[in-house]
């Protein structure tokens, strides 16, 4: 009987070492090398993606560096003052006013027809009171009724003025070479169906018969970016084609020249989150 | 081969001392490459662990230095912006001043324009009257020959007028635009 716990114990005696060394070893495995492999992959991770991040920052900031902010406002500025930022029906009608009265035709209405903010008006909206419709013309009529003239944001205007044909072709030249830009959609002339008031070489009042033009159009805005995305978004230098447009701007009439607001995106401090 | 001469109990009782011996030396042999690894482990984390916070921190002073020029950033965002819209905006600018201008230009002596107007943009109808067939064919001709800037012409009315022996005539047609380089350009002569 002695004899067998003396047996046992010693047999236990002999495995001490080794089941203590195998729990040591797991506690360790599981309890240290395990999060420790698991950080490590984490932190590689990260820096694998902080790295591409900091390669697109990099590029970014050397961009950013070599744009001259004093040419970049002045381009901006002459944008706004083509495609504005918000509505502003006053500016367009007097624009489209002051077009009409350079023209030397006489304005008989001019009507704002509203603010399209989400695009959803259509040439055919925008003619929806047009006189008659041409029965042959009608399949066209309809294939372009859902045509926009431009998308985005827009005002409509219209008017109706009376003069000579040379002073409506001298209108729609202006109109095509203003700031902000005026897109004709839907324009008539007919002819001798207006009498003008004149005075003839004796003194004798006489009535000429002149032409009567009615336009409409549109102008195109658009807001300015209210946000600039994720940092690690990609800026682009300005390209030859978008320094042509600008400079294709400088032919462009402006009458009314309104301060434009691209004052807020340059006054911002440095290091400001999000300038907008 | 030796013999061995004590007593079996003995003899079992070297026996389980060399395998305790054997499977200690194992045991331990086992800790110490689990230490071991557990000290490369250790040390590779480090050297992660440095990289990661060196990393970091220039992540941290370039996103700095880029919202230092966010100004800059948004103008040229706004640019691009602007210039794509321009871009539709010069596709749909026509010519019609010089469209207009060409077509009474081409007109005949004979030839009355009583109404021309532009819908959708693009489809020109003119109305109006002309002493002679030819020289209505004239203008038809001007119109269709201009290929590529007017297109679809149709002559949709023609009546004889026996009042002042005039024909009167209506003609549709599209004004196909020219874009060329930065906008349309008129194509006219």
């Amino acid at each position: 009987m002695e004899s067998s716990i003396t047996k046992q114990l010693n047999m236990l005696r002999m495995l001490v070492i080794p089941f203590l060394s195998f729990f040591i070893a797991i506690g360790t495995g599981w309890f240290v090398i395990k999060p420790w492999i698991s950080d490590i992959t984490q932190k590689r991770e990260v820096i694998t993606a902080s790295q591409d991040a900091l390669a697109t920052l990099i590029t970014k900031l050397e961009v950013l560096q070599t744009q001259d902010a004093s040419s970049l406002k002045d381009y901006l500025v002459r944008l706004t003052l083509a495609i504005p930022p918000k509505s502003s029906p006053p500016l367009i009608l007097a624009t489209v006013e002051q077009a009409i009265t350079e023209s030397g035709l006489v304005v008989a209405s001019i009507n704002f027809g509203g603010v399209n903010e989400l695009s959803t008006a259509t040439v055919s909206e925008i003619n929806q009171a047009s006189d008659e419709v041409d029965p042959l013309n009608e399949a066209t009529v309809e294939q372009a009724s859902n045509e926009e003239v431009i998308s985005g944001g827009k005002i409509e205007v219209q008017f109706s003025s009376t003069g000579e044909y040379y002073q409506v072709v001298q209108f729609l030249k202006t109109i095509q070479k203003v700031n902000p830009m005026i897109l004709g959609s839907d324009f008539s002339i007919t002819q001798g169906s207006s009498t003008t008031a004149t005075t003839t070489e004796d003194g004798a009042a006489a009535t000429v018969a002149g032409s009567t033009f009615a336009y409409s159009g549109v102008a195109p805005f658009q807001e300015l970016p209210t946000d600039l995305g994720a940092i690690t978004t990609d800026v682009q230098v300005l390209s030859k084609v978008e320094l042509e447009i600008i400079d294709a701007l400088d032919s462009y009439t402006t009458f009314f020249e309104v301060k434009p607001e691209v004052e807020q995106i340059q006054s911002y401090e440095k290091g400001k989150d999000n300038p907008f | 081969m030796a013999i061995n001469l004590l007593p079996k109990d003995i003899q079992k009782e070297q026996e389980q001392g060399r395998t305790q011996v054997i499977a200690n030396i194992v045991s331990v042999v086992f800790l110490v490459l689990v230490l071991a690894s557990l000290a490369i482990i250790y040390s590779f984390r480090a050297y992660v662990t440095r990289d990661y916070v060196e990393v970091s921190n220039n992540l941290s002073d370039v996103k700095q230095q880029v919202n230092s020029h966010q100004g800059v950033e948004g103008t040229l965002k706004a640019i691009h912006l602007k210039t794509e819209k321009l871009t539709e905006v010069f596709g749909k600018n026509y010519p019609y001043g010089d469209i207009f201008e060409t077509l009474d230009s081409n007109r005949s002596q004979g030839m009355v324009f009583s109404s021309i107007s532009v819908s959708k943009q693009d489809s020109i109808s003119i109305k109006g009257s002309v002493s002679s067939l030819p020289e209505l064919s004239t203008f038809m001709r001007y119109v269709d020959k201009t290929a590529g800037t007017y297109g679809k012409l149709e002559l949709t009315q023609l009546n004889f007028n026996e009042q002042d022996f005039t024909y009167v005539f209506t003609l549709d047609f599209l004004y196909v635009p020219k874009v060329e380089g930065l906008g349309v350009v008129s194509g006219l002569n």
